[in-house]
């Protein structure tokens, strides 16, 4: 039987904010893409998943049990990579991943290997004994994801992995994730859509606490059918409605500048996109106007 | 004024400041209470052997000052003299012959300066006290490596893109060091003349400074006022001087080979001030010396003209001179190498190699387990290890700094033949002998009374010392006494077994001891710098919440950083008070560890019957469970701290900052003296 993390009527408050709202979606072997704006309440999410803090209310439960109860037993089963790339200067990423395995609770022997095998999974053989006070900021992420790694974990949760990376190893990275949800889950948090778009089974959108849409990229893609837009003219025209639609993206075409629009009903004068629908395109009609947004 | 106002008004630089001021008045403080305490257990042995030291000191001071410099001014002009003669049948332009014939005008200069007498002791304390100008580097030194370190980083380059970001910048930026030097001097050694004015009684600005013996030798007319105020000018000179120099090759090399330089050439330049001799061709590397110039007695306590292609200059006036030469000279290279040039640093290849070693080292590390990254990561990277060296350098300099008296043979003659168990026969043949003894000295005294009326002996003061002895001897044989009579009364009201013993170690141990509470200031500031990084670490990286998503990143870390701290704390503790228990055991001696704990008035009123040995063993425990109540309460400190720097401040203000005051006697609250509380003595 396959693995399965039910959260359930999760809520957590933080004094008048409330930063979670009744949040429920249950995650299965693959991985979960969590989109959402600044402030949405995603990291409040994970720090609840990697029981970080006490929660308000609801459940997290891990087949059946609740996470709180099985404490050590839950993070031994947790990779977590936060958002924040938190690594000791002074450390060289071997030591680093040498130091998360003993926090893990590995046996000396597969420290040993299994630190060997990611560095090399993240392309930082070459740089295993500098110290990480001397990487760039795309080095960093990618320790984490290594030290995320360790242990082989059944759950992996990913606070933006990918920031700070170039292009070439944003998709490396993509490449990876989705080789090792196969087995297991992987919630990934992410501000780009594009990274996500082709490696997700599901994904998640929050907005202000909320869960406002859980589903396969197909059928959001689907959804959106009919609700995203273009308005075809001169820039003036374009610049002069997009004080109308500010969420509204501008693009240059050959013939002339396009603003696209996601809006349901779709407003007059636009025309409906049909076949170029994007998850871009889902993110702008489901969390529009949500603080920090794109 | 913005950069000048950011620079030296921050909190931080505040604290520091404070901080600094505290500790440099705490041990000062320390310093002036060891003196004095010296200064009453050495009256006393003399007193034992029969000497009134303080009669001899007072005489000693009315002869120098009535006749005693007087001659010696004549002694320096008829060794001109008599030298000059000589020297004029060798060579008439020699050094030699210069030398005295300045020497002589110099001194001449002084013929007829009216001495006075008034309290030394608080003007020698001050010009002996060497730990204050090591202190009053401590704040422009950190300025300037904050300042190097901040070239490196983007607010660095960010104001080197603004119109006044160059030379304007650097120059405000001088004059921030040259003003927290002035700050530095002001709170710190100008608080040790005040400290020292209130310890032991005003010095006495406008009086002469050739009025204190020990500046006998000062060739120039000053007041004790001109002389602290030329000192405390000097030094502002010197700090600055030495943080301009560190700036300058903090930011124009990296920093491995900005230490390689910086290091050597003040440590090599401060052993040439300590190690050349006076009388040595080269003593110009002794007086030509920022390091010298920062321990200014010297120019006022010594007399020397340097030698100058065969002139006979000044040591003085070359010292300002070069002093304020080098202000200059660093000034001008600041401005030009910071202000002017690009910054571009040298030795990259250093740093290059640094990392090949490390990478080299790295190959061959470990997988620890977790106590044992925790243990790397308190040693290591927060420097654990390198604090525990210092401060053993530190504490064998305290420990060789602390006097211990034996006491005389006479006295421990009497104690090795009653001390013990308390018996009715023993009482009444230590009675037998106290009172025959009285009775030997009354005679005696009356022997000596009779001696003086009939005038039989023609040195009064003779006999009056006689007397003062006998009053000495029969005033002791009668503490004994009463001692033992107590101490049985003690047996029969409350049944308890009291022996009858020389408690004088035994008081050094229990009880209030200057040079032990000094130590356990040191043991505080240990425990401090050890322990304040160790949950803030984790916080400045910002690592907690990935460290507490692991199975063992939450109890595992902090049980092993709690281990960890038990054992550095046990050892801090052994190493501190196992080497005072040592050094009193073997310039001492403990007597009769195996009597009731009750035998020693610091311990009378226990309710329960248990040995000295057995005290000392719970003393040490206890010692070493405040200990780690102190560390525990670092830790606490540092967990909730974002940042290392901000732990070590807090910590600082909540632990230092109290017991400073409070043993500097400016706040009388006795319960915030943590360095009491890690002594664990009866007060």
């Amino acid at each position: 039987m396959a693995n399965k993390l039910e959260i359930r009527h999760l809520s957590q408050q933080y004094g008048e904010v409330r930063a979670l709202d009744d949040v429920s979606f249950t995650l299965e072997p693959g991985v979960t893409g969590l989109l959402g704006a600044n402030g949405a309440g995603k990291s409040t999410l994970m720090k609840l998943m990697t029981d970080h803090m006490k929660r308000t209310s609801g459940e997290i439960l891990w087949n059946g049990t609740d996470i709180l109860k099985m404490g050590k037993k839950w993070r031994e089963l947790v990779g977590y990579t936060p958002q924040l790339p938190g690594l000791y200067d002074d450390f060289s990423a071997k030591r680093f991943l040498y130091y998360m395995g003993a926090l893990k609770g590995m046996k000396k022997k597969d420290i040993r290997e299994q630190t060997d095998q990611m560095l090399a999974a993240v392309n930082l053989s070459d740089c295993a004994h500098r110290k990480i006070g001397t990487f760039s900021g795309g080095m960093r992420q990618r320790v984490l994801l290594a030290s995320s790694l360790l242990g082989r974990p059944q759950v992996l949760i990913l606070d933006e992995p990918t920031a700070g990376l170039d292009p070439e190893e944003r998709i490396r990275i993509r490449n990876d994730i989705a080789d090792l949800a196969r087995d297991r889950i992987v919630l990934l948090a992410t501000h780009v859509v594009s990274d996500i778009a082709c490696i997700a089974q599901n994904v998640l959108l929050i907005r202000k606490g909320k869960a406002i849409a859980f589903d396969t990229p197909l059928r959001l893609l689907e959804n959106a059918e009919g609700k995203i837009g273009e308005f075809t003219g001169t820039y003036d025209e374009i610049r002069s409605l997009q004080k109308q639609y500010p969420n509204g993206e501008i693009a240059q075409h050959k013939d002339g500048f396009v603003l696209r629009v996601a809006e349901d009903p779709l407003p007059e004068g636009c025309v409906p996109v049909r076949d170029s629908i994007t998850l871009e395109d889902v993110c702008h009609l489901y969390l529009k106007g949500d603080r920090t947004y794109g | 004024m913005a950069e000048l106002r950011r620079l030296l008004l921050s909190p931080k630089q505040l604290v520091i400041l404070l901080m600094l001021t505290v500790i440099n008045l705490a041990l000062f403080a320390s310093n002036c209470r060891s003196i004095q305490e010296n200064l009453t257990e050495y009256r006393k042995v003399q007193w034992e052997e029969g000497i009134d030291s303080a009669a001899a000191e007072k005489k000693e001071a009315a002869a120098y000052l009535k006749t005693g410099y007087a001659e010696y001014l004549q002694y320096v002009q008829e060794q001109s003299k008599k030298q000059g003669l000589l020297g004029k049948l060798s060579e008439k332009n020699s050094f030699i012959t210069r030398n005295l014939e300045k020497t002589a005008k110099d001194y001449a200069k002084l013929e007829g300066i009216k001495l006075t007498q008034g309290q030394n002791r608080g003007l020698l304390a001050v010009s002996t006290y060497t730990v204050t100008d090591f202190l009053l580097l401590i704040a422009p030194l950190l300025l300037a490596i904050e300042l190097a370190h901040e070239s490196e980083t983007a607010i660095g380059a960010l104001a080197r893109t603004t119109k006044n970001g160059h030379l304007a910048l650097c120059i405000r930026r001088i004059a921030a060091i040259a003003l927290l030097s002035a700050a530095s001097v002001l709170c710190m050694y100008c608080g040790n003349m005040l400290y020292a004015r209130r310890f032991f009684g005003s010095a006495g600005l406008h009086r002469m400074l050739q009025s204190v013996p020990e500046f006998q030798l000062c060739s120039m007319r000053i007041t004790i006022g001109g002389y602290y105020f030329a000192t405390a000018i000097i030094k502002c000179i010197a700090v600055t001087a030495t943080a301009l120099f560190l700036w300058i090759i903090l930011s124009r090399f990296y920093k491995i080979l900005s230490w390689l330089i910086a290091a050597p050439v003040l440590i090599l330049h401060y052993l040439t001030g300590r190690l050349v001799m006076p009388t040595s061709s080269f003593n110009h590397l002794r007086y030509l010396n920022v390091f010298s110039a920062l321990h200014t007695s010297m120019f006022f306590k010594e007399y020397c003209n340097l030698n100058w292609f065969g002139h006979a200059s000044g040591f003085f006036a070359d010292m300002l001179i070069f002093l304020i030469l080098t202000l200059l000279i660093l000034t001008g290279l600041s401005l030009y190498l910071i202000g002017h040039c690009h910054p571009v640093r040298i030795g990259q290849k250093l740093e290059q190699l640094k990392e090949q070693i490390e990478k080299r080292m790295a190959k061959h590390m470990p997988a620890y387990s977790v106590f044992g990254f925790e243990g790397w990561k308190l040693l290591i990277p927060q420097h654990v290890l390198l604090i525990a060296a210092v401060f053993s350098i530190l504490g064998v300099f305290l420990w060789n700094d602390m006097f211990l008296y034996a006491p005389s043979v006479d006295t421990q003659k009497f104690y090795e033949r009653y001390s013990g168990e308390i018996t009715q026969a023993k009482i009444e043949r230590i009675a037998r002998q106290v009172i025959g003894e009285t009775n030997r000295l009354n005679v005696e005294k009356r022997n000596y009374q009779r001696n003086i009326e009939q005038g039989h002996y023609q040195d009064a003061a003779w006999n009056d010392e006689q007397i003062t002895i006998c009053n000495f001897y029969l005033e002791r044989y009668e503490t004994m006494m009463d001692e033992m009579i107590s101490l049985a009364k003690y047996k029969k009201k409350t049944g308890n077994e009291a022996w009858f013993l020389d408690d004088d170690t035994y008081e050094k141990v229990f009880n209030e001891n200057a040079a032990e509470e000094r130590c356990c200031l040191v043991l505080l500031l240990f425990l401090i710098l050890a322990f304040y990084a160790s949950g803030a670490f984790d916080n400045r990286y910002d690592t907690r919440m990935l460290l507490r998503s692991t199975k063992n990143g939450r109890a595992g870390i902090l049980t092993s950083q709690i281990i960890w701290c038990a054992i550095l704390t046990a050892i801090a503790v052994t190493a501190l008070h196992g080497i005072f228990l040592l050094r009193v055991s073997g310039d001492i001696g403990f007597p009769m560890m195996e009597a009731p704990a009750q035998s020693i008035p610091a311990f009378r009123d226990l309710p329960f019957s248990v040995s000295l040995r057995t005290c000392i063993i719970v003393l040490m425990c206890l010692r070493f469970l405040a200990a780690m109540v102190i560390s525990g309460a670092v830790m606490v400190i540092s967990r909730f701290s974002k940042t290392p720097q901000r732990a070590l401040m807090v910590s600082m203000v909540l632990l230092i900052l109290p017991t400073a005051l409070s043993q500097s006697g400016i706040l009388p609250v006795r319960f915030l003296d943590f360095a009491h509380f890690l002594s664990c003595c009866k007060r």
